[in-house]
């Protein structure tokens, strides 16, 4: 890990990867909504929403991870540390 | 897996959606790019700026309602970006974009409440809700004017209004068809969306004007068609009635629709569900019907436009639209609101005086709501930029406006006085609602008098 990459950082930059995943699929059902209900067959338009409905479910539950991630105590390195050698043995 | 169209909804049916002029600053392309898109669908306008630098240069050259700041810049932070807008952009709305929910509190301990805060990831309900915001921090007048909106599209607090707001309240709880009934420009399509928004919050409303469908096509539109139901159906078309399924349907000028077209609009109605033209599967429609005809139930009857069984579907819950004139006491509030409308769209700050809202008022106004909306937006064209005094026209009349010299109607000549005062005591009665003690002050007879007439024409009929 060099200095750049904290886990703040990895956070922030994860939020800011899945904020681009909701958006995108909202913006695709807008665009079905607006667009494409009098061209495409009812049926496309139902696997179209059903498929979008669930990208944007895996991304609220990754998104409850992510919070909780952030919410977690940092790992204790002191602790960790001394634990590796016990592992070793 | 069934797909909620619910969630389709809101962006083709808001129509609250006032245009915004947003500047997006953020160095994350893609966040800038698609929420560019989706405020564009959503009907504003966008900007885009990847640096604080860029921002500053943009906020120099241009105006903008909503400011998106990413706090994380290339070359600073948003919240110089923010330091940059305190005199150019002093009206304009912040949204601090964050992945670092802590900023938050921070933030606002520095910069005051007046800012909103949106921590990514965000969805489309937070971002609309920000405009939302946005769009309710309007200043003076134009706050006043919006606060008389009920449903979000209603705007006047006269008796007769408070009637139909109740009215609306009541049938949204239901599942019932409803048919308005007003004089041309009352605003029926804003009922109807008011009792949709009552009712179905985010659902699709779809609108139609029979008026404007044509004769062939009617039943294509209405409830869809196969591919290759006949010449020119390349591809299959999904119809109003499904579009709408699970919101409302708003016919407007129910009475246009042609009568040989009626009856496979009746059978939708009784069997709750259409087959596309061409096809042979029954689809389950499950939406609200809400109708408008600008003719009387007394026309309805005599020029029968409209089955009686298609009336009977469509009247489940009739509703008479009250004309401007009945409501004058909303006259002003009308003209205020329309004029914060036009004052919010071109960054103006014109007003309205008292001795001007008392001239509005003394109008007729035949056009309805319709010609003192035009009326306000004319005055608004010729009123003086420069003027903080909207400048109204010395004479709001038009081809339409009722003479103001009482004469004689034409329809009443060749009758009897007898004919003419059954005409006049039954038209005052229906003015008054079945009122016979107005009826009778209006008429400047005694309630005995009142009585004894409607007695004689009970017993002659």
């Amino acid at each position: 890990m060099d200095n750049k990459t904290t886990p703040e950082k990895l956070l922030h930059d994860l939020r800011n990867q899945l904020n681009n995943i909701f958006l995108n699929a909202e913006l695709a059902k807008l665009e079905l909504a607006t667009e494409s209900s009098q061209t495409v067959s009812r049926e496309d338009l139902d696997a179209s929403l059903a498929c979008i409905n669930l990208i944007l479910e895996a991304s609220n539950r990754c998104s409850e991870i992510v919070d909780k991630l952030a919410d977690a105590p940092v790992p204790d390195t002191a602790v960790m540390s001394q634990l590796k050698p016990s592992l070793e043995k | 897996m069934r797909a909620n169209y619910s969630t389709l909804s809101p962006f083709w049916s808001d129509k609250r959606a006032a245009l915004s002029n947003i500047l997006i600053v953020d160095d994350d392309e893609v966040f800038a790019e698609t929420t560019c898109k989706i405020l564009k669908k959503l009907g504003h306008d966008t900007a885009v700026a990847s640096s604080v630098a860029d921002a500053r240069a943009q906020l120099a050259e241009s105006y903008f309602d909503l400011l998106m700041l990413d706090i994380m810049l290339p070359d600073g932070s948003g919240l110089q970006v923010l330091e940059a807008c305190d005199e150019a952009q002093r009206e304009a709305h912040i949204a601090l974009v964050t992945g670092h929910p802590s900023v938050k509190s921070l933030v606002k301990s520095l910069y005051g409440p007046n800012i909103s805060y949106l921590v990514k990831p965000f969805d489309l309900a937070q971002l609309k809700s920000l405009l939302n915001r946005t769009e309710e921090a309007v200043p003076e007048q134009q706050q006043e004017a919006s606060k008389g909106a009920h449903f979000g599209y209603l705007v006047g607090e006269s008796a007769a209004m408070q009637e139909l707001y109740q009215v609306v309240e009541r049938v949204a709880k239901t599942r019932a068809n409803v048919l308005l009934q007003g004089e041309s420009g009352v605003g029926k399509e804003l009922v109807a969306s008011a009792i949709h928004r009552a009712a179905h919050g985010s659902a699709p409303f779809v609108a139609a004007n029979c008026g404007a469908l044509s004769k062939e096509l009617i039943g294509s539109e209405l409830f869809g068609h196969e591919k290759g139901a006949f010449t020119g159906a390349v591809k299959q078309k999904i119809g109003l009635f499904e579009r709408a399924i699970g919101g409302s349907l708003f016919l407007d000028e129910i009475t246009e629709m042609p009568l040989d077209q009626q009856p496979s609009l009746l059978r939708a109605l009784e069997t709750r569900s259409v087959i596309r033209v061409g096809g042979t599967e029954e689809i389950p429609i499950d939406c609200r019907v809400i109708s408008a005809t600008n003719r009387t139930s007394s026309q309805l009857a005599e020029e029968a436009c409209l089955r009686e069984d298609l009336y009977f579907r469509l009247a489940v819950f009739p509703i008479a639209i009250p004309p401007l004139r009945e409501r004058g006491d909303d006259i002003g509030l009308l003209a205020l609101h329309f004029l914060a409308e036009l004052n919010r769209d071109n960054q103006t700050r014109l007003e309205l005086n008292e001795e001007q809202l008392s001239k509005l008022g003394d109008y007729e106004w035949p056009g309805n709501v319709r010609e003192l909306r035009h009326a306000i937006h004319r005055a608004f064209i010729m009123s003086d930029p420069g003027s903080e005094q909207l400048q109204l026209p010395e004479d709001f009349s038009s081809p339409f406006s009722r003479s103001s010299e009482p004469g004689l109607s034409p329809q009443l000549l060749g009758q009897t006085i007898d004919e003419v005062e059954r005409k006049l005591i039954t038209m005052t009665l229906d003015h008054c609602k079945g009122n016979k003690a107005k009826t009778a002050e209006l008429l400047g007879i005694s309630l005995k008098t009142l009585y004894n007439r409607i007695k004689t024409y009970g017993d002659e009929d």
